[in-house]
């Protein structure tokens, strides 16, 4: 339900209509509504609110399950600023009412919407705030980071999606450097998290689980080559830069190629990207001697050297979100990934 | 100068070969020099196939069960190490190990490097004096040996400090390979199969060349998963969620209620999150279906209500991966085709989801052939409650489940343990400091623990006449709820120093027997009423019910526990069916403040605070205190901090049956009853029991169906000042 309030950003004449449409949205006969947990924050790009809503499937996932308030700030071709004020109720088992407060901030010419002073009394106090830029990411361009920083004494965690960005290692290679340059501006007030990172999860968990076996542990020392098929650039950078941080491996300039501790060559191939990790992948591991190792995932299950690993359970977009506004951990191992990337040329 | 041995080796004994003695290592002999280029770490472990002749099977002293629960080179060559018994043992206290440094998963060692200088050294001087080992106290002994092991592991393996037999003990140094510390090293029986050393005399053990770590393991953590926290760094930050061997998870009683409503669909939840990729479950019943039947029927359990949805793809090939024994529980033939149809994986659990009655010939059978034993891989028995109906019909059920399975293979299960909610009593009390200064006999007058239901015994007449609530609900459920809200905190998460502090805590419970009865406890029985808008019949009047039946529906307890901490607060414990509503909730009534500056300014007095944990329903917890009401006076009320699992999340909270079937799976058996703890529960109720046997005191008190119970548990309370909460 949508309901102009002003052009004005007028926080309480937002918070009364937020307060008037959740009542009318909440089931009457439901023993209530939910309390939020958090409010996200959603930076859009100009324009890009006209391809239409790629979030919207993220978020509806979430709608039910996490109460919130979202605001979005969208910067739109118009003299100037509004403010649009929506609510989405979905009810629970019990059938209370698991709610979005939806505040849409059009900030046009004036530039007002995107001061943060304009939505920053709109965060509800005393919970946290995840900063989400949905759109993709350009290596080379750090023009989407201005309005981050700008708010970055009021954001906990910014959510990105690294594999946004345009489809070829030296992209992500660019993007790695863009999102260490964001997080030494922002002097560490907040944190950066990343849904490629979080995608390309079963990768390093289907690996350390095949090595945690006491026949295989001991290989680690002797991989020589690893292959991907399947996956995204960023999904195999992200990997193969996790391998090799956790092996211990020096990369030297050519991203292919590493040193084990040993000195040794490992050659790391990405021999089919451009698939998504969704449809399936394989990872085969190459020693010094003795058979290699196969991991590989399609939709019918997942297999690790040569025992089933059951179903192939892909995260969605939606089941990430939910994920990532859930915690408010740093992950020490993602930004260990992502110096090493940002250190290779491509 | 140290000589390479070769790899071969055989445990002591064997003809022919012997154990390679143990070689003097010099300072600074020791490069971090290779193995086969595994060098990992500094440790080098032995690499391909060891020769250890026939292997390791009692020929020791001792009878490894690690070799059987992993055959890998690294067990064996630990467990011919362990072969060579000497000395007198000494359990391998926390006290001595210490943490090696402060780096996050650092792997521990028996002692600490010594950088701070001469405590520690001393300490270490009195260590090995014990151990009977020579100190040089001029020399840093025993400094750390720094292990990384990878993050979200359980707590760190300790590499046990190597020693020599002819010399001082020297300790490794960064880079340097460990040494073994061994002689008179034991390794018993833990609970997952795995083992836990214990340390004698020390002596040196070069075993081929190459140094075998072998680590002081907490609980349930089995020697290889403690060789894999060491060097596996790509676990680290990924915080894996335990996931079990493959096995075999074997139910008897597969067509009964239990099966359809709680284990299956915990079981299929467990499957889809991708947490049981390696079980296979099989039903054992004497019905008489194929292995299709089966499987139609446990797809037909995925469709109710009680299991969340899933893509019928996701549930066809859970249903894949079930199987089927046709077998009465008594018949021999049953249990052979266990080993024959379903021989591997060797790993196996036998739940017991039948009426008591069959426990024990199916733990006979079981036994009878050779299904517990743990040879091949680890075998698990899961028995439900009731566990016996009183002291000695427990024992007996006892020992006749441990004349199959050990302890450490013996699960009891209390479902309400696995209850997240349940889990929240230890997490709140020791996970935040502000609740234990406050929670003992100085600031708490008296806890109330509630188990009401709605509902009357149903079908279950013939088994409720011999149970009655003080056996179904009391001696179980409710004890475990009050051993959670009184123990003392543990010293660590491990499952035996939990149920350590629980057995503390029902031991020192004050017994009530036949003089005190008529006033300690208070038995009633429902008459008929309304019921959730419903008029509902007597208990008399119940399907199996004696139509003179004295069996108690409802059962109240005032409790006293001897300690220090609680001395002096009663426990005031009720349970009943036909209540006016279902609930279970534990309410600590603080004192009220010693001076009442506001004692006229509340319509109530001064209120005394009170901590709520509801268990379900409306899973939370709410804090009760008084505030001012605005207005010139100070006149004040009581208002609620609430905290609600159901205002928060929009998703339900996982089955109790989830967390504990995946804990047996992976062999933790926290959440599970230790023997003792089930004997010292009965050994109290027991003594009520016979006290109302033989003095008929109280007398039963009737209470309408729909009500809060009899008015005889008021006299329960001890005091006008206290009230029981209302239901």
């Amino acid at each position: 339900m949508e309901a102009p309030v002003s052009k004005v950003l007028d926080p309480r004449s937002i918070e009364r209509e937020i307060a008037r449409i959740r009542e009318r949205e909440s089931n009457p006969y439901s023993s209530g509504v939910k309390t939020n947990l958090f409010t996200l924050v959603i930076f859009r790009k100009p324009g890009s609110q006209e391809k239409g809503d790629p979030l919207a499937s993220a978020l509806q996932y979430m709608l039910g399950r996490r109460p919130a308030r979202i605001i979005t700030i969208d910067q739109v071709d118009a003299p100037e600023t509004g403010v649009t004020v929506s609510g989405r109720c979905f009810p629970d088992r019990r059938n209370r009412g698991v709610c979005f407060e939806e505040v849409r901030i059009e900030s046009g010419a004036d530039g007002l919407g995107k001061d943060p002073g304009a939505w920053a009394p709109l965060l509800i106090r005393d919970l946290p705030v995840f900063a989400w830029w949905p759109d993709s990411l350009n290596g080379s361009d750090d023009s989407w980071q201005a309005p981050i920083l700008d708010a970055s004494s009021l954001i906990d965690k910014l959510i990105v999606d690294s594999g946004s960005a345009p489809d070829h290692e030296r992209a992500v290679f660019a993007t790695a450097r863009s999102l260490l340059a964001l997080k030494e501006k922002a002097g560490g007030a907040f944190f950066t998290s990343d849904f490629a990172w979080r995608r390309s999860r079963v990768l390093r968990e289907l690996t350390a689980r095949a090595f945690d076996q006491p026949e295989t542990r001991p290989r680690l020392a002797a991989i020589r080559s690893v292959s991907l098929d399947g996956g995204s650039y960023a999904d195999g950078v992200l990997f193969f830069c996790w391998l090799s941080s956790r092996l211990g491996w020096t990369a030297p300039a050519s991203f292919g190629s590493h040193k084990d501790r040993h000195g040794k060559d490992v050659r790391l191939v990405h021999a089919t990207p451009g698939f998504p990790l969704s449809e399936g992948f394989r990872l085969r591991f190459g020693f010094d001697e003795g058979q290699g190792i196969e991991i590989g995932c399609t939709r019918g299950g997942c297999v690790s050297d040569g025992a089933e690993r059951g179903a192939y359970k892909f995260p969605s977009d939606g089941e990430i979100l939910l994920d990532e506004v859930d915690s408010l951990t740093r992950d020490p191992i993602y930004q260990e990934v992502l110096e090493r990337a940002g250190r290779i040329d491509g | 100068m140290r000589e390479r041995h070769s790899n071969a080796f055989s445990p002591v004994g064997k003809a022919g070969k012997e154990l390679l003695p143990p070689q003097l290592v010099p300072e600074g002999a020791l490069e971090p020099g290779e193995h086969d280029g595994q060098k990992n770490q500094g440790i080098h472990f032995p690499s391909g196939h060891l020769d250890d002749g026939a292997g390791h099977t009692g020929q020791s002293r001792w009878e490894s069960p690690l070799r059987a629960v992993h055959p890998d080179p690294h067990q064996r060559s630990f467990a011919a190490c362990l072969a060579q018994d000497a000395g007198k043992l000494l359990p391998l206290k926390e006290d001595v190990v210490r943490p090696l440094d402060s780096r996050p998963n650092a792997g521990v060692l028996r002692g600490q490097a010594d950088r701070n200088g001469r405590a520690q050294r001393k300490l270490r001087q009195r260590e090995a004096e014990r151990a009977g080992v020579q100190h040089d106290g001029g020399r840093e002994t025993l400094p750390g040996r720094r292990m990384p092991r990878p993050a979200g592991r359980p707590a760190s393996p300790f590499l046990l400090e190597a020693g020599h037999d002819n010399g001082p003990l020297h300790a490794p140094v960064e880079g340097e390979p460990a040494r073994i510390v061994h002689g008179g090293l034991r390794a018993l029986p833990y609970e997952d199969g795995g083992v836990r050393p214990w340390v004698g005399d020390l002596q040196a053990c070069l075993h081929g060349g190459d140094y075998v770590p072998f680590f002081a393991m907490p609980d349930n953590v089995a020697v290889s998963e403690a060789v894999l926290n060491i060097d596996n760094p790509l676990l680290g930050g990924l915080g894996l969620p335990r996931e079990p061997q493959p096995l075999n998870l074997f139910i008897f009683g597969a067509s009964g209620d239990l099966t359809r409503r709680k284990l299956i669909p915990a079981l299929f939840s467990l499957y889809t999150k991708g947490g049981i990729p390696r079980v296979h479950i099989v039903g054992f019943a004497r019905r008489e279906w194929t292995l299709d039947a089966f499987r139609k029927l446990v797809r037909e359990m995925l469709d109710s209500e009680d299991v969340p949805e899933a893509e019928p793809e996701l549930k066809d090939a859970f249903v894949e991966n079930v199987g089927f024994i046709r077998s009465a529980f008594e018949s021999p033939e049953g249990y052979e085709a266990i080993r024959n149809q379903y021989p591997s994986p060797a790993n196996r659990i036998f739940y017991l989801a039948t009426p008591p009655d069959s426990y024990e010939v199916i733990i006979e059978r079981l036994h009878k052939a050779g299904l517990a034993d743990q040879s091949q891989g680890f075998a698990r028995i899961i028995v439900e409650k009731p566990l016996g109906r009183d002291l000695a019909s427990a024992r007996a059920l006892n020992d006749h489940i441990a004349a199959a399975f050990s302890e450490e293979q013996t699960y009891r299960i209390d479902h309400y343990l696995g209850k997240e909610t349940v889990q929240n009593i230890m997490l709140m009390r020791f996970g935040n400091g502000i609740f234990e200064p406050v929670w003992n006999n100085g600031f708490i007058d008296h806890v109330q623990i509630t188990m009401a239901e709605t509902i009357g015994i149903g079908s279950r007449g013939r088994y409720y006449e011999q149970a009655g609530a003080l056996r179904d609900m009391m001696q179980n459920h409710m004890l475990q709820l009050l051993c959670l809200v009184a123990m003392e905190p543990p010293v660590d998460l491990h499952a035996d120093s939990i149920h350590d502090e629980k057995v503390k805590v029902l031991k020192s419970i004050a017994p009530i027997g036949a003089d005190t009865v008529a006033t300690e406890t208070v038995r009633g029985q429902y008459e008929h009423g309304i019921v959730d808008g419903i008029d509902v019949p007597s208990y008399r009047g119940e399907n199996d019910v004696s139509p003179t039946s004295v069996t108690e529906t409802f059962a109240a307890l005032r409790v006293r526990l001897d300690s220090w901490r609680w001395a002096g607060v009663p426990f005031l414990l009720r349970t009943g069916k036909r209540l006016s509503r279902r609930t279970t909730e534990i309410s600590i009534h603080f004192k009220r403040p010693p001076l009442l500056l506001f004692a006229d300014r509340h319509r109530a007095g001064t209120p005394p605070n009170v901590l709520t944990f509801r268990i379900q329903p409306q899973e939370g917890i709410m804090m009760g205190f008084n505030s001012k009401i605005p207005g010139p006076s100070t006149d004040m009320r009581t208002v609620n901090m609430d905290f609600s699992y159901g205002s928060a999340f929009g998703e339900e909270l996982p089955d109790a049956y989830e967390r504990l079937l995946l804990d047996a799976m992976v062999g933790d058996s926290t959440l599970y009853m230790r023997k003792d703890e089930v004997d010292s529960a009965w050994a109290f109720i027991t003594e009520i029991i016979n006290g109302w046997q033989d003095t008929g005191k109280p007398e039963p008190s009737f209470y309408r169906s729909g009500s809060s119970g009899p008015e005889a548990a008021n006299r329960l309370l001890g005091s006008p000042e206290r009230r029981w909460r209302r239901l």
